[in-house]
């Protein structure tokens, strides 16, 4: 991703949003014990908004090695009795999510689910602030981002949570399945909140395919042909949040995600991991 | 000349300082005030420094409001000071007393905010 150049006005725009959109919030990622995507009786909604500085070593070919950048974190909750909307942007784990809870007893869970797993790209990168195109990815096709369905089991124990996923995609990008496995804890320490996960996902052969396959058209003398089998990875999470004030959350992330070798073998990846981590605020009315 | 301004200088302060009230400061104050959880319901933690001081030398005592329990004594002092290891899910009163004659003199609070609500209280919005 190219950031640099947008860095000033982004920070700037994120500091004007986080000063002027505040919420009683509460915790809402899917994968932790304390999210709030339970059912509702009636309507409820639930934002927040901050800003966050963040660095990220991508596993695409031809990114830099360290990017750095400013982004907004931005998180909506929205349920009304058995549905719910998420899109959580405080924890790197986090992303949009569209909900059916089908049981929720005792500490089970079994919800209808519908969600991105993998983030699209092209000749310019993967990001939402591209700025031109990347000469080793160029010649590439669009990878689109994808829109699964399935479903999720998840069960709790206090303070953590095990859920396991079942999706397929329904966008028409890779007409495929994707698993994931994610176990998660939340340990308070003093005023200060960690929240770690671990997690494994498995991948068809189409997806790996449609994301990291080159086909006739995009080979050329350094990008060879690649076609692979159905691959995996494993990711950490660790995220910490510290009360500033009663206004204020200090929160800080680190996400790694290491790749099977189906998908750090191919020719558009330079690595087979890559991490992101982020230090923010959070303002909170 | 330097002279001259360097007295002019130290009266105008001297004169602002007479001018000046009295300031008296808190007999009893905790700092921080305050102590900030993440989450409500949550304990809370803050090393507080509750100070006190009197005009009269004598004999005082520090204890918590609600339990009673008497966390120091000073013999024969007009200040004091007591750090405190804050721990609590809510506000805590403290009180100075005379130990002699056991009436309350000061009275503070460490008062206890939090961030995030608890999630079964959502942010509600009905149409009809």
């Amino acid at each position: 991703m190219k950031h640099s150049p947008k860095t000033p006005f982004l920070s700037c725009v994120a500091l004007f949003f986080s000063l002027i959109f505040s919420a009683h919030s509460t915790a809402s990622n899917r994968y932790y014990a304390d999210n709030t995507l339970e059912p509702t009786s009636g309507f409820a909604w639930d934002w927040s908004a901050g800003a966050s500085y963040y660095v990220e070593d991508s596993y695409l070919v031809g990114m830099k090695s360290y990017d750095v950048g400013a982004e907004l974190d931005l998180s909506l909750a929205i349920s009304f009795d058995n549905f719910y909307l998420d899109f959580d942007h405080n924890q790197l784990s986090g992303g949009l999510v569209l909900g059916y809870s089908l049981i929720n007893k005792y500490d089970w869970e079994l919800d209808l689910l519908g969600t991105n797993a993998q983030a699209g790209f092209d000749e310019q990168g993967l990001g939402f602030y591209n700025d031109g195109i990347i000469d080793s990815l160029r010649g590439i096709k669009k990878r689109n981002y994808d829109f699964n369905a399935g479903l999720r089991l998840t069960r709790r124990f206090d303070s953590s949570q095990i859920s396991l996923e079942y999706l397929h995609d329904i966008s028409g990008t890779h007409n495929s399945w994707v698993a994931n496995v994610f176990f998660s804890h939340i340990q308070p320490w003093r005023n200060w909140e960690f929240r770690s996960g671990i997690g494994l996902s498995a991948y068809s052969a189409d997806f790996t395919n449609y994301y990291f396959g080159i086909d006739s058209d995009e080979a050329n003398a350094t990008r060879p042909i690649y076609n692979t089998d159905a691959s995996t990875s494993i990711i950490f999470e660790f995220h910490a949040e510290y009360p500033i004030n009663q206004d204020w959350v200090f929160l800080a992330g680190w996400l790694s995600t290491w790749f099977s070798k189906e998908i750090d073998n191919s020719p558009i990846i330079s690595q087979g991991y890559q991490h992101k981590a982020k230090v923010g605020v959070r303002y909170v009315l | 000349m330097y002279f001259r301004f360097f007295y002019c200088l130290l009266f105008s302060y001297s004169g602002s300082l007479l001018a000046a009230p009295v300031q008296i400061s808190a007999q009893l104050s905790a700092v921080p005030d305050t102590c900030v959880a993440l989450r409500e319901g949550r304990n809370c933690y803050a090393d507080v420094v509750l100070s006190w001081q009197q005009v009269e030398v004598g004999n005082y005592c520090l204890r918590d409001a609600t339990s009673k329990y008497i966390m120091q004594c000073w013999l024969k002092q007009r200040q004091g000071s007591f750090n405190y290891a804050f721990d609590s899910t809510q506000s805590i009163s403290f009180e100075l007393f005379n130990s002699n004659t056991s009436q309350v003199i000061a009275v503070t609070e460490v008062k206890l905010q939090w961030v995030y609500q608890n999630r079964q209280k959502k942010r509600r919005w009905r149409l009809f």
